[in-house]
């Protein structure tokens, strides 16, 4: 019962306070361009597949790095090889047992798998606390992913609603997405305070 | 349109592609955590830029260097280990920027190996000489320099009124907004749509002097054939 | 009809955003009287201010645009008005100032302007303000102390019913002070019956939906009674909750702003509900007082989702009939 409050709590900690893209402006690369609620549902789901397998292994490298503090430096090496050796994996795994998926979304796959929100989650998780426990930080990363599969609808859904006003047309595209991402980030901060993310 | 004033204007934006024109920031929207996050004051700007020199260059440069020789899926994982290796020796030049600039820094820095500009970058050199490849790489790290500087610059003023620690600005009101995550997405959206206003009204002057000019030869023709049919 | 004198379009609709922006007027100055009568004349001059910057503010980004300014569009002076009502009486000017060019400049304009924005400007601007500035944003002083024009040592500050509600626990202000609003606070969202009054008066005129406000409030209600601290009666902790913050200024002037709610009614009433849990849950787990703003933020963001939503609902619940087959025998029947 204990490990499922501590994984909730850091789920929804991960999910809406500290939120990937709003509260840390960690993107994936292709993050705007135009995609159906399917694909998003798509892409979220195999992050968050990824960042979740990532964390079992991550947990007990970050135990092992924390003792000896000779090897913190090389913690970022170590989880970016954990992540690349589980993207192959899901690589692999995605084009032999779902090749109408891998047809989809083969050439970009990739850039889901080793980007800034897959590392970013375990380097930050890894920071949470000095003895936090498995159930936190198993939590955190699925919130993580989770958030940010929640983030890209947030952000199709505001396509759904620019695509019929009158944006002026110096701020068309990119930078009316960010000032959307600004407001957003905003009123997301009336949760977390004058903190700063680390 | 003035042929000559395009040209010109024209040729400057491929010089400067990459810095002024097609900037990863601002126009493709690349690098996002690197420019909202450590942009809070100019200590982070500048660090973080030394780091992505030292990694993001080399990179990008090995890159072409190995072009053809992995699939995309390789490239996702042999050059970000690179930058990652790459990034041990950049942290040690970094830390003598300021003592405690990892701390504020926190897992920004790390994530130089696998921003998006890499990604892009190396995408990109796949299909470039080495030299030209580097020229990409140099193109691309000035010109997210020049934003995250400037975005520094305005943020540490704004928010704590200083610049590199020394007080510039005592009695006016201050924002502390502008060093939060909020206020670099909001001014990183200001500077994008500026930078496009002056893209375009450059081109709409563009126009506009050419159409002047061409109905001041109209004119003129037409005053020249007139003299011409009158004798 | 003679089309030479009278331009398209001929069949026009009673209401306009004229209408509906005057209507919004018209409710807020009782709440600008009531604060006059409790805090003085300086309510008009941080009023003043307040409409003043968002009509520059406005006015500039039309001549930015290229586009012919509309002196017939009051949205700017609703922001305008709104904000003062949630502002306390004795904050700094340039509080005022900087939330007002926050909300046109950056929640407003670069978004289409008026009709196109997604953020409800006046809450983009008061969210901006508290985070900068949440030690002025919450320094209220005691009702019925006129305040000068110029804030000196002389006026004293106190914390609102709130700060005892942000802690846990419950200010014993008897429901006839909730209602009239005569304890610390912002300078106009704290006259229930007033605010009442005028909701009467906005759904009257088809300004506000009511059930829009009703579905907020007992979302609300639900939490507050739930959620109450030792000692509490249910009712007692709701009428704290609506009255003693400006959650019910928000619920009737902010949460139902047309521009930025969904279209359907059904859409509405999910959005009005889940406003109220959001908002509940940025008051037990936010650092700052007023915290309903940022909830509206966050929902005017999701406001499309829900007419997605509803998009995806209303053909299930009500499917159209299946087409007549036709008898294959073709041409007409005789």
């Amino acid at each position: 019962m204990i490990f499922l409050s501590e994984m909730f709590a850091a789920f929804i900690t991960a999910m809406m306070l500290e939120n990937l893209l709003f509260a840390r402006a960690i993107d994936i690369p292709g993050l705007y361009e135009k995609r159906s609620p399917q694909q998003i549902l798509l892409i979220g789901s195999i992050l968050t597949a990824i960042i979740a397998v990532c964390s079992v292994p991550a947990y007990f490298i970050n135990t092992l790095f924390t003792s000896h503090a000779a090897f913190v430096p090389y913690m970022t090496l170590s989880f970016l090889i954990l992540n690349c050796l589980v993207f192959l994996g899901s690589y692999f795994g995605i084009r032999r047992f779902a090749p109408a998926v891998f047809a989809q979304i083969g050439n970009a796959l990739p850039f889901y798998g080793v980007n800034c929100a897959t590392l970013g989650t375990l380097l930050i998780a890894a920071r949470l606390s000095t003895n936090i426990h498995f159930s936190s930080f198993f939590g955190y990363c699925l919130g993580s992913g989770v958030g940010f599969t929640c983030a890209m609808f947030v952000i199709w859904s505001m396509r759904q609603s620019m695509s019929l006003s009158r944006t002026p047309k110096a701020f068309r595209g990119l930078p009316i997405t960010l000032i959307y991402l600004g407001i957003l980030s905003l009123s997301l901060f009336g949760l977390l305070g004058n903190q700063l993310p680390s | 349109m003035n042929l000559t004033f395009a040209r010109k204007y024209y040729r400057l934006l491929s010089k400067t592609e990459g810095i002024l024109y097609q900037n990863p920031l601002l126009a493709l929207g690349l690098a996002l955590p690197l420019a909202v996050i450590p942009s809070f004051s100019i200590t982070g700007a500048v660090a973080i830029s030394l780091a992505m020199l030292l990694c993001f260059v080399p990179t990008v440069f090995l890159a072409s260097l190995l072009r053809g020789r992995f699939s995309t899926a390789g490239q996702v994982i042999v050059y970000p280990l690179v930058s990652c290796l790459l990034l041990i020796p950049a942290g040690k030049l970094v830390s003598w920027i300021s003592p405690l600039i990892f701390d504020t820094l926190g897992v920004y820095f790390s994530l130089i190996c696998v921003n998006s500009l890499l990604m892009f970058s190396v995408g990109q050199a796949q299909k470039k000489t080495p030299f030209a490849a580097l020229k990409l790489a140099l193109r691309q790290w000035l010109g997210a320099t020049l934003v995250a500087l400037v975005l520094g610059l305005i943020r540490e003023l704004t928010g704590s009124g200083s610049v590199w620690g020394v007080t510039l600005l005592r009695n006016i009101p201050r924002l502390p907004v502008a060093q939060m995550a909020m206020g670099g997405f909001i001014l990183m959206g200001f500077f994008a749509a500026l930078c496009r206003l002056i893209h375009r009204s450059i081109l709409r002057f563009t126009i506009k002097s050419g159409a002047a000019l061409d109905a001041a030869a109209l004119a003129q023709n037409q005053e020249n054939s007139q003299g011409g049919e009158d004798r | 009809m003679n089309p030479l004198i009278h331009h398209a379009p001929y069949i026009r609709h009673p209401e306009s955003s004229r209408t509906v922006m005057s209507d919004m007027i018209i409710a807020l100055m009782p709440l600008f009287c009531m604060s006059f009568f409790y805090y003085g004349p300086r309510v008009f001059l941080v009023g003043g201010v307040s409409v003043l910057t968002c009509l520059l503010a406005d006015w500039m980004c039309s001549l930015l645009l290229h586009q012919k300014n509309n002196p017939r569009d009051l949205s700017p002076v609703v922001t305008g008005l709104i904000i003062t009502m949630l502002v306390p009486p004795a904050v700094a000017l340039y509080v005022v100032v900087w939330a007002s060019l926050f909300a046109i400049l950056v929640a407003k304009a670069p978004f289409g302007g008026t009709g196109h924005n997604i953020f409800n400007p006046a809450a983009a601007g008061l969210a901006f303000s508290t985070i900068c500035w949440s030690g002025q944003m919450f320094g209220y002083t005691s009702a019925m102390q006129r305040l000068p024009m110029v804030i000196d040592e002389t006026v004293r500050f106190v914390q609102g019913p709130t700060a005892a509600l942000k802690v846990g626990g419950i200010s014993r202000i008897g429901l006839t002070e909730l209602l009239l609003g005569n304890f610390p606070g912002p300078i106009g969202s704290t006259h229930t019956l007033i605010i009442f009054a005028c909701l009467i008066y906005l759904v009257a005129r088809s300004a506000v939906r009511w059930y829009l406000p009703l579905s907020y409030v007992a979302a609300v209600s639900l939490l507050s009674a739930c959620y109450r601290p030792f000692g509490v009666t249910p009712l007692e902790s709701i009428a704290n909750e609506l009255f003693a913050g400006s959650l019910f200024f928000v619920a009737v002037y902010l949460l139902c702003d047309p521009v930025t709610t969904p279209k359907y009614r059904i859409s509405r009433v999910l959005y009005g509900f889940s406003a109220g849990l959001l908002t509940m849950l940025f008051r037990y787990y936010s650092p700052f007082e007023l915290s309903a703003v940022f909830a509206i933020l966050a929902m005017n963001a999701l406001a499309p989702a829900f007419d997605c939503f509803c998009e995806w609902l209303m053909p299930r619940l009500h499917p159209l009939p299946a087409p007549a087959k036709a008898d294959g025998k073709g041409g007409a029947r005789s």
